[in-house]
């Protein structure tokens, strides 16, 4: 599944899903990634500061920033766009 | 925009539905008279009766035509089991939808036709083939009720029924691909725009 979509597409996901605090495992289940892969997007997010890492009791969580909002307001204009600009199919 | 672009969501995953199943329908149909043909054929076949050749014509046709449509069965059956999450989903978005969940829809159903392609493509031919099968069993069905008539050995009612049956079936297995050429060449518009918006969100979020 990973291999059918674009980064931005799998930054959203995750950005969008976290935006109530979450644990990797469910960031895995939820987005359809593997643990290592997820590892390489969630450290890219946290480096741009769209993502932060938080400790909860004895869990680490993951949780969306302020920072993100400009990239996920994009991301769906820009798709919401491309979707009713596009002629649409009929049978 | 959002009520838009919803109201449209709908209406494209409710055709592209209606498609999968009347090819799921069509697939199926498709295997039970290919297996009819040539059983009904193969046994004037064996005892040497008269029309050997078209007999022969029709068996071979309907072993040819059956192997299509169990391939065509089963990239339909790949594709309609595909859509089920996103139907469940879509049925969730309300009157006035959230952006972020329709967003959420369009990904998906993106990413499952990125998957699908191959599939989509390969129904394309096998129902094609399948068609070609069918329309050709129908007019061999025809010059075998022509020489019948001639000979006085034809069975009228049954022949042409047979003709029809095999004309309908191949026409929908030729009109079906169209169909699908369509539903395809509307998502190849939108991954060819996919790409300009990456660039738009590489710009912003600075990855190549």
């Amino acid at each position: 599944m990973e291999g059918n979509r674009t980064q931005y597409e799998i930054y959203w996901e995750i950005l969008s899903f976290c935006k109530t605090p979450r644990s990797i495992t469910q960031i895995i289940q939820r987005c359809d990634l593997n643990s290592k892969t997820v590892q390489k997007y969630i450290g890219f997010l946290e480096s741009k500061g769209y993502l932060l890492k938080t400790a909860e009791e004895d869990r680490t969580l993951y949780a969306t920033m302020p920072a993100a909002r400009e990239f996920l307001n994009l991301f769906m204009r820009v798709y919401l766009e491309l979707y009713n600009n596009s002629p649409e199919f009929k049978l | 925009m959002e009520i838009n672009a919803s109201e449209k969501f709908k209406r494209e995953l409710r055709s592209f539905t209606a498609l999968s199943v009347i090819s799921l329908v069509f697939g199926a149909i498709a295997i039970a008279l290919s297996v009819f043909f040539t059983v009904m054929n193969i046994t004037p076949l064996v005892q040497l009766k008269p029309g050997f050749y078209t007999n022969a014509i029709s068996v071979f046709l309907g072993f040819v035509a059956a192997a299509f449509s169990i391939k065509w069965l089963l990239s339909s059956t790949e594709i309609f089991s595909g859509l089920d999450d996103i139907r469940d989903e879509s049925k969730k978005l309300g009157p006035s939808p959230d952006s972020e969940k329709l967003t959420g829809l369009i990904v998906r159903l993106m990413s499952m036709y990125r998957q699908e392609r191959p599939t989509i493509n390969r129904m394309i031919l096998l129902s094609k083939l399948a068609g070609a099968c069918f329309i050709a069993n129908g007019v061999v069905l025809a010059i075998s009720l022509v020489v019948g008539l001639y000979t006085g050995g034809a069975d009228m009612l049954q022949s042409v029924a047979g003709i029809l049956i095999s004309l309908a079936v191949g026409a929908v297995g030729l009109y079906l691909p169209s169909s699908f050429q369509r539903y395809a060449a509307a998502w190849d518009a939108r991954l060819q725009g996919s790409d300009s918006a990456e660039k738009e969100l590489s710009t912003l979020v600075g990855v190549g």
